[in-house]
């Protein structure tokens, strides 16, 4: 178990330096000087430089790179040039919006999707089983900010139960910023729960036709008690997977839902930062993106261990 | 009054009948083996007696269970199971819940048919399958084939039944494991005066344990009574082929010329290593074997799961590297590093799975074709003759050469797997239990075709196998394995006979006796 949890979190700490290091020649290699963009094309050479060397952009690719890491290590991620404050600051402001709405989506997914995928799954090729895959279907086949629009014009227009956009701050007034995730929660989440129902219920399909759910019906019990006992905690296991992948589109994926919605959130300050070409702000972003999406496989894997035994041996091939 | 009463039972699948006409009685107490090979029916014939049928399956005829019609409700039937039909299965790997410890998954079974479900009463179940307590606590995963099948056996006995069903329960295990399940579900039989209804394919097995026989062909009974009358006075015509059938006939012995070794091996070691840094554990797989082979011999390896067969035959054609020693192959190293092509190409492998080992999404004639890359000199014209030569060989048609594997039977699946054997012509084959997942009906054909090849292209065998019957037959020497090390070689019947090994003896002591 130490074992394969060490060689997780080793693997996990060489994902964040390789992106760290991809992220860093990418946006150095590109065209366009952020000195020369700050100051304007009518600037002369000499102040350029001057800038240049003040923003320590003439020293080595390699001692850049160093510094920035353990700047980053240390929780500083640098000056934003365009609004004129720290990274770390911008980023943490956006992800207080980001990261909630995420793990909105993420629970109502799972709430939606796993009963609907087990439910159809009981009912292989019945009408429940008919109804909620075409339903399922329509789900993946949907763009997420066209919901987004649909669930504005009826809940928000149409009702008026909710804001058709717009954030308070959580400490202005935590209601009225949660109202605000609701639709765009929504939004983001229905077509992911669509995705987790299919998956789901080919999952328990396949094990429907496991020895192990002869042995259990034998034991006494009927079909769907068997299902239902030893099924549906083997049957995760695949899901499990999906959850993880789901957890990264979904946050990354934010950057559309937000700009539907006008939610300051990660997504649109990376949008802003790359029109900008703020490129501290831009790479600091990403690699926090990074990071998040890395820790959520880690814990990916980390929930696999938790569910099967069999990956709990200590000496893991 | 019969326990068991199925009259006329019919199931078909769409408009294809699996079951036609079966009509048996199994008295309180009687121990009744049912005989046939793949396909005969006879497990579907045991699931509908446990409503277990898969979905999809019809159902004709009467069914009744100690003189009562079998209950339609879903419930009452799964209450029915438990408390009075034990089942075992064939594949313990799958058999059980992989998430959940053996010691939970026989309390669930004690507690859904006694509603209390003590700590004692699953100790004294454990106890009963020859089990130590402790091993309630493990995963399925960390017990041996054998250990997970008695703990099938202990869930099946948790509701006390009065029929127990098993089906195929020791064909996944090896000859030790099987002798001592089958002893394990006589004594349990006798202990508690349960019924048994046996399912399998071996008539040994079925003669061991059974006092009634019913044999089933393509879906009806060919022929029942007492296990002495089938057996020794068989009437149907079927039942006395499958009986010639399951008798080896024995290969003539190679004619060996001294000198003349195909294969050398010398102080060959496989060793693994468990765990990490300083608490690293060595796993000896291979421990220091050495012999060789003459040209035209079949030599067996005989031992118990686990004993380092598979790990030795990897790394006798090179798909494994030894942590030392050597294997020299008509004069030339054989090691996955170093090996040249055509040394490659002078050995070959049959597995024993004919159905897994083909890509289905390649024609034959491309998987047959496949080994031929090894042979760079030679032109497409001439591999497409080889290809052909090799297919008609095996005594197939080449006109099978543009299908795909799963349009083939098992049998003619094995027939591909030795012509893909055969075509690079190697001089060591090495054969990991060519037979023992076919019928016994193929059984033979497929024994006989590798006797004549091997007399045709004077090839070297390597037979490994946990059949000691097959190994007496066909075998010219055998080597005993045993954590590793071989431990005592010699010709099939002394050894037997005369063994002097204690993992010899254990492995002639599980032989069942030959019926009739």
């Amino acid at each position: 178990m130490t074992l394969y949890i060490a060689r997780r979190f080793l693997g996990f700490l060489a994902t964040l330096l390789i992106a760290a290091a991809i992220i860093f020649v990418l946006l150095d290699l590109l065209p366009g000087d952020p000195a020369r963009f700050i100051l304007g094309i009518n600037a002369s050479d000499a102040s350029v430089a001057a800038l240049r060397t003040q923003m320590g952009l003439d020293a080595p690719a390699l001692s850049r790179f160093l510094s920035w890491v353990w700047g980053v290590a240390r929780g500083d991620f640098g000056l934003s040039s365009t609004q004129r404050a720290p990274v770390s600051e911008l980023i943490w402001e956006r992800m207080a919006v980001t990261l909630p709405l995420t793990l909105f989506a993420m629970v109502v997914s799972m709430l939606v999707g796993l009963p609907m995928g087990i439910i159809a799954a009981m009912r292989r090729g019945k009408a429940a089983d008919t109804t909620l895959m075409v339903m399922a279907q329509t789900g993946v086949a949907v763009p997420n900010f066209w919901f987004g629009m649909l669930l504005t014009l009826i809940f928000a227009v149409g009702l008026r139960w909710l804001p058709t956009g717009g954030f308070t701050p959580w400490d202005e007034d935590a209601g009225a910023a949660l109202r605000a995730m609701v639709l765009p929660g929504m939004a983001l989440a229905l077509p992911q729960a669509a995705i987790l129902a299919r998956v789901m219920r080919t999952a328990l399909v396949d094990v429907a036709e496991q020895d192990f759910i002869r042995t259990a019906r034998a034991k006494g019990l009927t079909r769907d008690q068997a299902l239902w006992r030893h099924g549906v905690r083997n049957a995760l296991l695949p899901v499990l997977t999906i959850l993880g992948l789901q957890f990264a589109f979904l946050i990354a994926g934010t950057i559309i839902v937000e700009n539907v919605f006008y939610l300051p959130g990660l997504g649109r300050l990376i949008f802003t930062a790359i029109s900008e070409r703020d490129l501290v702000l831009v790479r600091g972003a990403t690699l926090v993106l990074v990071v998040v999406v890395s820790a959520t496989m880690l814990l990916v894997d980390l929930g696999y261990a938790l569910v099967d035994p069999r990956l709990r041996r200590e000496s893991g091939r | 009054m019969s326990l068991v009463d199925i009259k006329d039972l019919r199931i078909s699948f769409g408009q294809v009948p699996a079951v036609d006409g079966v009509s048996l009685a199994i008295d309180h107490g009687d121990r009744f083996g049912l005989i046939g090979e793949s396909g005969s029916g006879k497990s579907l014939t045991a699931l509908a007696l446990a409503g277990l049928l898969p979905e999809g399956a019809r159902v004709d005829g009467q069914i009744l269970f100690d003189g009562q019609p079998l209950p339609a409700n879903e419930a009452a039937l799964a209450r029915l199971r438990g408390r009075r039909i034990g089942m075992v299965f064939q594949e313990p790997m799958t058999a059980l819940n992989p998430l959940m410890r053996v010691g939970d998954q026989i309390e669930e079974s004690v507690a859904l048919t006694r509603g209390d479900a003590s700590a004692g009463a699953i100790v004294q179940l454990l106890q009963e399958v020859g089990l130590d307590p402790s091993h309630g606590r493990r995963y399925p995963h960390q017990l041996s084939g054998g250990q997970r099948q008695r703990v099938m056996i202990a869930i099946a006995l948790a509701g006390e039944p009065d029929l127990m069903i098993a089906d195929e329960p020791t064909s996944a295990l090896d000859v030790i494991t099987q002798r001592t399940v089958i002893d394990l579900i006589d004594t349990v039989c006798a202990r508690r005066g349960m019924t048994l209804l046996f399912i399998s394919h071996d008539i040994k097995v079925v003669a061991a344990l059974c006092d009634h026989i019913a044999v089933m062909q393509q879906g009806t009974i060919v022929e029942k009574g007492t296990t002495e009358a089938v057996l020794n006075s068989p009437r149907d015509g079927y039942t006395r082929a499958l009986l010639a059938a399951s008798k080896i006939p024995r290969r003539r012995a190679a004619v060996i010329t001294a000198g003349a070794s195909v294969l050398d091996v010398e102080n060959l070691s496989r060793v693994y290593r468990h765990g990490m840094w300083g608490r690293s554990v060595k796993l000896r797989a291979v421990d220091d074997v050495s012999f060789s082979l003459s040209k035209g011999e079949c030599v067996a390896l005989v031992g118990p799961s686990g004993c380092g067969k598979t790990t030795l035959a990897r790394m006798l054609v090179g798909l494994d590297a030894p942590s030392s020693g050597t294997v020299t192959l008509d004069g030339e190293p054989v090691s996955p590093a170093k090996m040249r092509p055509i040394t490659r190409a002078k050995m070959s492998l049959v597995f024993q799975d004919p159905f897994s080992s083909f890509d289905p999404r390649m024609t034959v004639e491309r998987s047959v074709a496949e080994p031929l890359h090894l042979l760079r000199a030679l032109s497409a014209t001439e591999k497409a003759a080889r290809v052909r030569e090799a297919v008609e060989a095996v005594g197939l048609d080449v006109a099978v050469l543009e299908r795909y594997p799963h349009e083939f039977s098992g049998g003619q699946r094995q027939r591909l797997a030795i012509a893909r054997a055969l075509v690079t012509r190697p001089s060591l084959v090495v054969l990991d239990e060519p037979v023992s997942a076919l019928d016994v009906s193929i059984r033979g054909e497929v024994l006989a075709l590798l006797a004549g090849l091997q007399e045709e292209y004077h090839l070297t065998y390597l037979l490994i196998s946990h059949d000691l019957d097959l190994v007496a037959a066909v075998a010219d020497r055998a080597m005993v394995m045993e954590a590793g090390r071989i431990v005592e070689s010699g010709r099939p019947d002394d050894l037997f006979a005369r063994p002097r090994h204690p993992m010899t003896r254990a492995l002639a002591d599980a032989r069942l006796p030959n019926p009739a």
